[in-house]
């Protein structure tokens, strides 16, 4: 793949749209580009930054005056009358929001709240938005971030309180999002090939994978994957796709607070490191420079902890982990895979009917035991007679 | 009630039901409007036109897609056609926008400064957004903002996905151009080319 071609397609890569051999090619490309990994990182970013705008409501009265129009079945205007009735409209649109503004304000005060309200913007924007429309009417205190599918109900660890959930800049929300499936495919092993190049497809790896033989011989896998929690709802609607969903299970945990709390205990820690260092300078004798030297060590292994367990959130939350428990279906496996997979079948099926024809032999012994002695006994009768 | 089930009764001519659609869908549609235009008094009258449209072509919907798929698809042609329109005469309030009513923009909620902030930048990038091409536009509008899935935006703009792809990424690239060249969201870009390349110089 060269840059040209890749230019065409990082924005279906970035979002993980791409086929999983467009996919590999891509992320191979960007491992030797620096230029398109840039570019990729920058097109995240604006992306990112555009799901993060809010819904804007339609102002108070929208749907009374749209219905009124559907009713009185005005034709839809056409270019030369807009024109004609521009300034004519200039003013009643003044005029209209002017009466909007005297009846919606006493209301909104009343309600406690403004007259055009945003609503939350859809952290994390993903291919089910139409799934995701708010009930009209909803209050400011119902804003909340949404990171969950939104039909997963409430998240854990989200203050819903309305003071809490001020949207972007400085306080973005911190939230730690988790997936576990449970799939049922055709192949764990195609499935779980395909899961890692999903994740590796969006810039994300594969943490663990496994799979064993089950009961009934049933295949068993299990495969962890973390992505960047941009591309979270992406990727598991994909992953979704590739079988059948027995279990769901979404969490999102908000560390904002802690990662506010750490990084508020942090810059303490080094005012006290500058403030000891001060001191360390100023020490008179041996004795003091001791026990300043004491204390800084304590110092510095504590913010040493401290910033591992930021690094730890940090990476928590940039990269979502997603966790799939993979299965068969039982009954008897499919004649899927490669030529050693139906060889090594083939020769278990025909152990099988060996041991099935010594298992006949057996049973068929006493019988046979019988029929031989029989014929000797009937042989001797024959020539004892004369 | 499903959708399709209000949009049978609004074929037997039963307005309550339509009522009911609008009000499902009403923020849903000013918000692409405004997205698209970029101020309050158009999106109003679009999203409005969209409404009436709707409801008289309401027999031309086939099921094909989802009802909400197919309203959004006269919406975003509603909103193509006006600033296709408008691109004939002077682009007055394009550059209303632009010249920031950060109160336009997002909702003035009382609240922490932050909030304030975010405002202004949402403001701004509502701005850039609408400094691209009505094409552009609705590309980063139905994918980024509104978070369709690219069949849907396929669907939507009646383009190949193929050509939602690559028009997607160009619109991106521009849009992110334009929002670089901001001072306001350097603090969101941190990651620019050149930042990048500083960090790997030093690392080396």
């Amino acid at each position: 793949m060269n840059c040209t071609d890749a230019k065409a397609l990082l924005s279906a890569y970035v979002d993980g749209w791409l086929s999983a051999k467009e996919a590999a090619a891509m992320a191979a490309h960007l491992l030797g580009c620096q230029e398109c990994a840039a570019a990729a990182a920058a097109l995240r970013q604006t992306a990112a930054l555009c799901r993060d705008l809010p819904e804007v409501k339609a102002p108070r009265g929208f749907r009374e005056s749209a219905m009124a129009r559907v009713r009185g079945k005005r034709p839809a205007v056409s270019p030369l009358a807009w024109f004609a009735a521009s300034p004519a409209r200039t003013l009643t649109a003044i005029a209209a929001v002017v009466v909007l503004a005297f009846a919606a304000v006493p209301a909104a005060l009343l309600m406690g709240g403004t007259m055009m309200k945003a609503a939350a913007p859809p952290v994390e924007g993903g291919v089910d938005a139409p799934r995701n429309f708010l009930p009209s009417g909803l209050s400011s205190k119902d804003s909340g971030y949404s990171i969950a599918a939104p039909d997963q109900g409430p998240e854990p660890g989200r203050a819903a309180t309305g003071a809490d959930s001020y949207p972007l800049a400085g306080h973005e929300r911190k939230v730690i999002k988790t997936a576990a499936l449970q799939l049922e495919v055709a192949s764990v092993e195609d499935a779980s090939k395909r899961i890692a190049f999903l994740a590796e497809g969006v810039l994300g790896y594969v943490e663990s994978s496994s799979s064993w033989a089950g009961d009934k011989g049933v295949r068993n896998g299990a495969v962890r994957v973390r992505v960047p929690s941009d591309e979270f709802t992406s990727v598991l609607e994909r992953v979704k796709e590739l079988g059948k969903v027995k279990r769901e299970d979404v969490q999102g945990q908000d560390v904002t607070k802690q990662v506010i709390d750490h990084e508020a205990s942090l810059r303490n820690l080094k005012r006290q490191e500058e403030r000891y260092l001060d001191i360390l300078k100023q020490a008179k004798d041996v004795e003091e420079v001791m026990r300043v030297e004491q204390e800084l060590a304590r110092i510095r292994h504590t913010i040493e902890v401290t910033e591992g367990t930021l690094r730890y959130l940090q990476g928590a939350v940039a990269y979502s982990t997603i966790s799939i428990e993979l299965r068969q279906p039982e009954g008897p496996p499919p004649l899927l895979g490669g030529f050693w997979d139906k060889l090594v079948r083939a020769l278990a099926a025909g152990v099988g009917f060996a041991e099935a024809i010594i298992f006949a032999a057996a049973k068929a012994l006493p019988t046979l035991v019988l029929v031989v002695l029989g014929w000797f006994v009937y042989r001797r009768w024959r020539r004892a007679r004369p | 009630m499903e959708d399709l089930a209000l949009v049978e009764r609004c074929r037997d001519g039963d307005e309550s039901a339509f009522a009911e659609l609008v009000s499902r869908y009403e923020h849903k549609v000013y918000s692409l409007a405004f997205r698209m235009t970029g101020n309050h008094d158009d999106a109003q009258d679009l999203a409005q036109d969209v409404f009436v449209k709707v409801y008289h072509s309401l027999n031309r919907f086939r099921g094909e897609a989802s009802f909400s798929t197919w309203l959004y698809r006269v919406a975003s042609n509603v909103c193509l056609d006006s600033l296709r329109r408008r691109g004939r005469r002077p682009a007055v309030s394009l550059d209303a926008a632009s010249g920031g009513d950060p109160s336009a923009a997002g909702d003035p909620r009382p609240g922490p400064q932050a909030a304030a902030e975010a405002n202004e930048v949402q403001a701004a990038l509502q701005a850039a957004i609408a400094s691209l091409s009505p094409q552009h536009r609705a590309m980063v509008v139905l994918r980024d903002v509104q978070g369709m899935s690219y069949e849907e935006v396929a669907y939507i703009t009646g383009c190949a996905l193929g050509t939602v792809k690559s028009r997607l990424s160009r619109a991106r690239e521009s849009l992110r151009g334009t929002l670089s060249r901001s001072e306001l969201f350097q603090p969101y870009l941190v990651q620019t080319d050149e930042a990048r390349a500083k960090k790997g110089g030093e690392k080396t």
